[in-house]
């Protein structure tokens, strides 16, 4: 295999094209010369180390939060549409076989769920990739569990497919994982909304890919942040602006401490036609230590002339200053310092918009810092 | 309450303060009147145990312990507090949660138990409404786009929500309108016992109008050259530091 070919490949080609590639040349080609790959974790993580630190916290979720969730339905509650890869479908990723063990998808109508919030726990569907539709203009709320310390080894894939005019709220957490590669796509079509929060915590090798497919009047935002991460964490996102008047707002936030390493790689694509599109994305990295790292690196890619952009990134520590204001008032710079990491994430938290989605990450959160 | 004995500090070994010598008792308000860069900031920093301030001499008693052997936070539970000239802005923390968190680590050291939210917003409400402060900028964030007075005043609201024994208020009439100045003032009257003690610096003799000193300090070039009651303040307001530095 060529890898100059399947650069210029990656270059060349829709959003589509790109993604089947990338699937299917991911374990040959994880390599830093792939631009998307720059900073991913290419050597074995010795997990014996890993697995010493690892928080044993348990939060399972259905136990826990019962009243949170009173109202909320599980995915076990929805019969499953089993389907085979429809190998003629143009935008379907066809090579997905060949890397993912389970050949069969399983799509499900988020319609069918009828409840404000709805949960589905990856753990309950080791190694399962979906394919969801939702279509409704009330929105909803949906919850992805992606925690299970020792399970599934192998990439997993999730699809979504928005409707005109839908909008949908996601909570993506990922916690206590050892190791976890998840593709999430995203197919908004006209007029679609979609809010995502990523909480991510105490992993140990952590890979997410989130790609974004926007048709017009669409409106995107990502909000993402990671935190007690024991080795690396990676995250990349790849939104893709086609058509005009659409908006994407994405803002990453890391903590890194005790010598683990975060990295964010984020595109916005805007394509020749796609005018009046506005685009922000901001990276923010908060480093606890000198042994820690943080690896961040904004790209955009521009063909219409008449669109708003920007996008920036900044890594920095505890402002000292801050600590000795809190110090000043009787606070100890561990207590100061625990406020200070929460402050730093606040941002993050403040874009979930359904109550119990809040509630949610907020014990998530609490517990972790 | 505070004994300083000829306390001598350096910043990045540039001597500030050169054998500063100053006695505050139980119940009294202290006023420190100097020109900029006089050392006034210095002082009050040295106090609180911001780090970097590089004490070369000399000793500071505090409630009978000593000062400076205490971390920072120790200082402020132990009942020292400081009003900032310059406060700081804390993005992503609420200033109402920043005051109960303060109040509990006080508690806390105290051996009390935790304030409840209900007694907490009792007290909070009365204590704003006191000072004139909006119940809604203490649901933001913590001296984040607060005006230069609005921060002053944050400050007075922390002062009387923890009931220090010893307060350090420096400039904070700095900043403050004229109807600001008289609540915070007021509010400093009413904060002041027998049992707790003020060291209150300023440039304007004004302030001092609406808290009454007990005692007038003029420091320059690191120490104090001049003491007296609050006739002092008014000789200076007419005559200036040059020539009371030469009187
Ligand atoms: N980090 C520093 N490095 C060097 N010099 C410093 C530092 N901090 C303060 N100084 C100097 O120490 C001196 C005293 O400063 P200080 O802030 O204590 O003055 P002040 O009396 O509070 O003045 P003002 O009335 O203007 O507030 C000044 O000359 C100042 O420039
Ligand atoms: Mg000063």
């Amino acid at each position: 295999m060529d890898v100059e070919k399947y650069i210029q490949n990656i270059k060349n080609s829709k959003l589509n094209q790109y993604f089947q590639n990338n699937l299917l040349e991911l374990n040959p080609f994880r390599n830093h010369k792939i631009e998307n790959y720059k900073y991913a974790q290419l050597n074995k993580i010795d997990y014996n180390i890993a697995h010493k630190n690892i928080h044993s916290i348990d939060l399972n979720i259905k136990d826990n939060f019962h009243d949170i969730f009173k109202n909320a339905k599980t995915m076990e509650h929805v019969t499953l549409d089993h389907m085979q890869w429809t190998f003629n479908a143009p935008d379907s990723p066809i090579r997905l076989s060949s890397l993912i063990k389970d050949p069969v998808v399983h799509s499900f109508d988020l319609n069918n769920f009828n409840e404000e919030v709805c949960i589905i726990d990856l753990s309950n569907y080791l190694e399962l990739n979906f394919i969801f539709d939702y279509s409704n203009n009330e929105k909803m709320s949906l919850i992805i569990i992606d925690s299970e310390i020792n399970s599934n080894k192998s990439p997993r894939y999730l699809k979504f497919n928005i409707h005109e005019k839908a909008n949908i709220e996601i909570l993506q957490m990922s916690y206590n994982k050892e190791n976890s590669l998840i593709f999430y796509e995203f197919n908004q079509n006209d007029s679609s909304n979609v809010n995502l929060t990523a909480l991510q915590a105490n992993n140990v090798q952590l890979r997410n890919e989130f790609y974004f497919n926007l048709a017009s009047h669409c409106s995107t935002k990502i909000s993402g942040t990671n935190f007690c991460n024991l080795g690396v964490n990676d995250n990349y996102s790849f939104i893709q602006h086609n058509k005009p008047d659409s908006s994407s707002k994405e803002v990453f936030k890391s903590i890194v401490d005790h010598g683990a390493i975060t990295n964010f790689q984020g595109k916005i694509y805007v394509d020749k036609i796609a005018q009046k599109t506005d685009g922000y994305q901001m990276s923010r990295s908060l480093l606890l230590d000198d042994i820690s790292k943080s690896n961040n690196k904004p790209e955009l890619e521009i063909y219409a002339d008449d669109v708003k952009c920007s996008h920036g990134s900044t890594i920095s520590k505890i402002d000292q200053d801050h600590l000795y204001y809190f110090n000043s008032r009787g606070i100890s710079s561990d207590l100061a310092t625990k406020i200070l990491k929460k402050a730093f994430i606040q941002e993050v938290l403040d874009s979930i918009e359904n109550v119990s989605l809040k509630q949610i990450s907020d014990k998530i959160v609490s517990s972790f810092l | 309450m505070l004994n300083i004995n000829n306390l001598k500090v350096s910043i990045d070994e540039k001597e500030i303060l050169k054998g500063l010598s100053l006695k505050i008792n139980k119940g009294e308000v202290h006023a420190l009147m100097g020109p900029n860069g006089s050392g006034k900031s210095t002082l009050s920093y040295v106090l609180s145990g911001k780090e970097k301030y590089q004490v070369n001499g000399g000793s500071v008693d505090f409630k009978d312990n000593n000062l400076l052997d205490m971390d920072v936070d120790e200082r402020a539970n132990n009942g020292l507090f400081l009003a900032f000239q310059y406060p700081m802005e804390i993005p992503g923390v609420q200033t109402s949660f920043f005051l109960r968190t303060a109040m509990n680590a006080k508690r806390k050291f105290n051996n009390k138990p935790e304030l409840d939210a209900l007694e907490f917003a009792k007290e909070l409400k009365k204590k704003s409404q006191e000072l004139n402060i909006n119940p809604d900028m203490l649901k933001r964030d913590l001296n984040v786009n607060y005006s230069g007075g609005e921060k002053k005043k944050q400050e007075i609201l922390q002062l009387s929500m923890l009931d220090p024994d010893l307060a350090i208020l420096d400039e904070t009439d700095s900043g403050l309108d004229i109807d600001a100045l008289r609540i915070v003032s007021e509010g400093v009257n009413k904060a002041r016992n027998s049992e707790n003690s003020f060291l209150v610096i300023t440039h304007y003799q004004r302030l001092l109008n609406y808290i009454k000193p007990d005692f007038v300090h003029i420091i320059a070039d690191g120490r104090i050259v001049k003491s007296g009651d609050y006739s002092l303040a008014l000789e200076l307001e007419e005559q200036g530091y040059e020539k009371m530095a030469q009187a």
